[in-house]
């Protein structure tokens, strides 16, 4: 059927064809039969064919690239970074040259391009493929290499791993129902959102674990960086842990957990077959059911920036209108939206291993995205992400402004809640 | 690198351009720019090159396919002020060789314009970022590296539009719009590029800036601007312009109609335009077009010619244009289709994806945009279609029109050809173009409507302007003796194989066909015996 549709749409191509003199007809085929010699190249795994058609593209995504915005550079717009990476993939470029290499890195893989793509492309997906062709080639640059020795040492992003036995997050009830993913971001930089939700899951009375002794990192960040010997090690190791859980749900805070578990996990060969979701579906549903009870108004006017990985129209859930039914359940709550919101977000600066490659393009991004949701007058900044909430947290120390209070959506719920119904 | 420079260039087009007479010392150059910009706005940087050195003309997309680019900038800066732009011309002049500007917004033109055909330097102008709105006056000043999307967007959440919506709106900036007289799809009711600008700053050649003054309108002798507009970055670099804006439309409807030939559509919308009634947007496709765009959509378009109408603003206004729009169309034969094909039509006008998905086959294509007076309009469309399809390897021919005046309209033709054994696409390419403007300028219409000149109509340039090119070029010379500004385009002057080969297009006119004033004739004739209602 779909082919007969796809025919249909092509019809008056099917004209041209007819009408073809022998001759064009035969150059026609001859290029049509040819066409595979511009996006092959012997060895190469990452996908030439896609970067060549975005690096033919007139950038009609360009306007909300945000290392684009930031940087002012035309070499970092979507279509640009395609061609670049295609002429290191076809080898019309060394992939030895450094401002090539620093091209596939100017990227925040948030998928705003995919969002405005006539053929449906992520520019971030294919910059990451060809990231795992410079490392390969022992190329990636000094700056990001140091996460791949942190996997290597610890399973994590960071120095020091933060999932270890007798951490006060590591709670594994008898018969748990729900596994708690938790995020390292989420301990490392928020640990408020973690004590949050573990305060919403002892309110409902539902039994979880957390099996920090034998966590690691998701793996989403290095893969993302390139390395994805070592991004398919961890989750290798993930994909038993939660293979072996009994209970029916992972929950998760972190976007980058979510997206990474349902989605990176399915390209590193490792699916995860237990659904993996994010907390505001659990508790979303449990408000619904009339289970969770909102009863302690809040009253504040709040701000709420969508985290890319789960707002986007590819993203593997998009949970833009969940949310804004979650705020009008919480009473007292008057959401204000910013110019940019629900699936035309604008990323933090932090996705994409940027932070790590372009710290300081990537406070500009922070700060930038925080004066955005600063400029609504608010409240209070809400967020989904705590990798988001830290980089406006360090936006707002980098421009003194301290006078709004960034919350997560979990936090938010915790307050309306009446411990003692 | 240097290997890599030699086997990339140059282009081969009409005009051969010879890099080796500019030998530039590029680090010095830098340290001198580095008294200018800091060093992170400075670039010579491969990739940079690499991206700058390629706009959205199809020969840099054919050249990309084979790892190639058209030309190469020596180095990239990126200004934040005025002033760092007057140091950097006055730098550029002085320098022994002078050395090549070339303005850059987003890379989206489609004729070349922002190619740095000799090298030099390529000025990024997207720190020009910002917008302010005056309310009271109804206008923006907006800097040179707004986006157009951005824009629109920030006026929309303010409760403004200004309403210039080209198809390149996503990728494209005011210094663009301004640089090639650009023209939007709502631009029937808002206006092109020339009638939103109110006024702008540009630094000249000299380094001296020109602050042209705001006023509702004035009589103060000629007005010096309107030679800037359209000049694409060849007599200055403009910085900030300030533009009418509009209320955000209270109400929009969209209207269809089919028509069994063009001339019915054509008929039908030279009545409504001429008879003061002015819709946003107004597309006229041709059958082929018609078929490839709505042939899904609406089954009555079968071998038709759809019109798609957009009418917005005050409700009352809306109302009355929707319906002598429809009048119009109804007394000229046309088939009411509603707004399923104007919904489609804006479902889908931003998807550009043919250079992505075709380029590989081999095969040539590109977009003409050109303007023809009403009385042979019908007559040139069909030449030119014509005249595509006599090109060997051509395959196929198409088009539309999308802007309309009392006195004329643009068509905007879409060509495809497939190259022969051995034969280049950018020959096949040229040829396609020279059927179109050759038959363009035998019938007296103007070889460009909206995407300028660039490098691939430099070419017609004295034969579009005739008396007009010899003063342009002393205008030129007067404002840039060192031609500095973006060499290589417009101004160029033939050899004399190339003169005698292009000037023997414009040879023959042909003889225009006189129907169309034989009915003109008729019917005012026919008009004679009613009477008159009053006189100035």
């Amino acid at each position: 059927m779909e082919v007969f549709k796809k025919l249909a749409k092509y019809s008056w191509m099917v004209d041209i064809f007819k009408k073809m003199g022998k001759a064009e007809r035969n150059n026609f085929i001859t290029g049509y039969k040819n066409r595979k010699q511009y996006y092959t190249m012997e060895g190469m795994k990452a996908n030439l064919k896609d970067l060549l058609k975005c690096a033919n593209c007139p950038n009609m995504c360009r306007f909300d690239c945000p290392t684009l915005q930031i940087s002012k550079r035309e070499t970092y717009s979507p279509a640009k970074k395609a061609q670049i990476a295609y002429f290191l993939g076809m080898n019309y470029i060394p992939f030895e040259e450094k401002s090539a290499q620093n091209a596939l890195y100017a990227c925040v893989t948030c998928d705003a391009c995919r969002e405005w793509c006539p053929m449906d492309i992520s520019t971030g997906d294919l910059l990451v493929e060809m990231r795992q062709e410079l490392d390969q080639k022992g190329l990636v640059p000094e700056s990001v290499q140091v996460l791949k020795n942190r996997a290597n040492k610890n399973g994590t992003i960071f120095e020091e791993s933060p999932f270890y036995n007798n951490s006060e997050f590591n709670i594994n009830d008898p018969d748990p129902e729900v596994f708690y993913y938790i995020g390292c971001m989420d301990i490392q930089n928020r640990p408020e959102t973690v004590r949050a939700t573990i305060q919403l899951l002892r309110h409902l009375k539902i039994p979880f674990a957390t099996r920090l002794d034998q966590r690691q990192c998701c793996g989403g960040p290095i893969y993302k960086a390139g390395f994805r010997k070592e991004a398919k090690k961890i989750s290798t190791q993930n994909q038993r842990l939660l293979q072996n859980f009994s209970g029916k749900t992972v929950i998760t805070n972190c976007p980058g957990c979510f997206a990474t578990l349902n989605k990176i996990y399915d390209n590193l060969e490792t699916p995860i077959k237990i659904k993996v979701i994010h907390s505001i579906e659990f508790f979303l549903e449990k408000i619904q059911q009339g289970v969770l009870k909102l009863s302690k108004p809040v009253n504040k006017t709040i701000c709420f920036h969508d985290p890319c990985l789960i707002s986007r129209s590819s993203s593997v859930k998009n949970y833009v209108a969940d949310f804004r039914e979650l705020f009008k359940l919480i009473p007292g709550i008057k959401l204000q939206e910013p110019l940019l919101h629900g699936n035309e977000t604008r990323c933090c600066g932090m996705g994409g291993t940027y932070a790590v490659s372009n710290p300081s393009n990537a406070l500009k991004l922070h700060i930038d995205r925080f004066s955005q949701l600063q400029e609504t007058n608010s409240d209070l900044i809400v967020s989904a992400c705590s990798t988001c909430e830290y980089a406006f947290k360090k936006a707002q120390i980098e421009t003194k402004s301290n006078d709004t209070q960034i919350l997560d959506f979990i936090e938010l719920l915790a307050l309306s809640i009446d411990q003692n119904k | 690198m240097d290997e890599f420079r030699q086997e990339s260039t140059p282009i081969n087009v009409y005009f051969k351009h010879d890099r080796s007479k500019i030998n530039l010392d590029i680090p010095k150059i830098k340290e001198d720019l580095a008294k200018i910009f800091s060093h992170e706005r400075i670039s010579s940087e491969l990739a940079d090159k690499i991206a700058y050195g390629k706009d959205y003309w199809l020969i840099g997309t054919l050249m990309n396919l084979h790892g190639q680019i058209p030309a190469y900038p020596d180095i990239i800066v990126w200004p934040k002020t005025t002033d760092e732009i007057v140091q950097l011309v006055k730098y550029a002049a002085n320098h022994n060789p002078p050395i090549p500007i070339i303005p850059y917004g987003e890379g989206s033109g489609v004729v070349g314009g922002a190619i740095p055909v000799f090298g030099g330097i390529i000025v990024d102008m997207k720190y020009f970022d910002q917008i302010e709105i005056n309310p009271i006056n109804m206008t923006a000043r907006i800097g040179a590296g707004v986006n157009g999307k951005t824009l629109e967007r920030y006026l929309n959440a303010h409760g403004f539009r200004m309403g210039h919506i080209p198809q390149s709106l996503y990728t494209s900036t005011i210094g663009g719009y301004f640089a090639h007289r650009a023209a939007g799809q709502f631009s029937g009711k808002y206006g092109k590029f020339e009638d939103i600008v109110k006024s702008f700053e540009l630094v000249l050649p000299s380094g001296e800036i020109l602050n042209t003054k705001f006023y509702p309108r004035a009589a103060v002798g000629p007005m010096i601007d309107r030679i800037f507009l359209g000049s694409e970055g060849t007599l200055g670099i403009m910085t900030a312009v300030t533009c009418r804006i509009w209320p955000f439309p209270e109400k929009q409807i969209g209207i269809s109609f089919v028509f069994n030939d063009l001339n019915q559509s054509l008929e039908a919308i030279r009545k409504i335009i001429q008879g003061q009634i002015n819709p946003a947007v107004i597309r006229i496709y041709d059958k082929l077009e018609t078929k490839r765009h709505f042939g899904k959509t609406e089954k009555r378009s079968k071998n038709k010619y759809m019109v798609v109408f957009v009418c917005e603003g005050p409700s009352e206004l809306v109302e009355l244009e929707e319906k002598v729009v429809r009048r119009n169309c109804l007394a000229q034969g046309g088939l009411e289709c509603g707004d399923g094909p104007v919904q489609h039509w804006f479902d889908t006008r931003f998807v550009v994806k043919e250079s992505s998905e075709y380029a590989p086959y081999g095969l040539v294509f590109d977009t003409i945009e050109v303007a023809i007076p009403w009385d042979r309009a019908n007559d040139l469309y069909n030449a030119v279609i014509k005249q595509i399809m006599n090109v060997p390897g051509a395959i196929m021919a198409s088009g539309h029109a999308s802007h309309f005046y009392t006195s004329g309209v643009c068509f905007y033709f879409t060509f495809t050809a497939v190259p022969r054994e051995n034969q280049s696409p950018i020959d096949l390419y040229n040829q396609c173009w020279d059927a179109t403007c050759e038959t363009t300028l035998k019938y007296n219409g103007t070889i460009s409507h909206h995407h300028g000149i660039g490098l691939n109509r430099t070419r017609w340039m004295h034969l579009e302007h005739g008396t007009e090119f010899s003063l342009l070029k002393k205008i030129k010379k007067m404002l840039d003796p060192k031609n500095i500004m973006n060499p290589g385009k417009l101004y160029v002057d033939l050899t004399e194989e190339e003169k005698e080969k292009i000037e023997n297009m414009g040879k023959t006119k042909l003889p225009i066909n006189l129907s169309y004033f034989v009915t003109q004739k008729n019917e005012l004739q026919s008009k004679k015996g009613e009477k008159k209602h009053g006189s100035i």
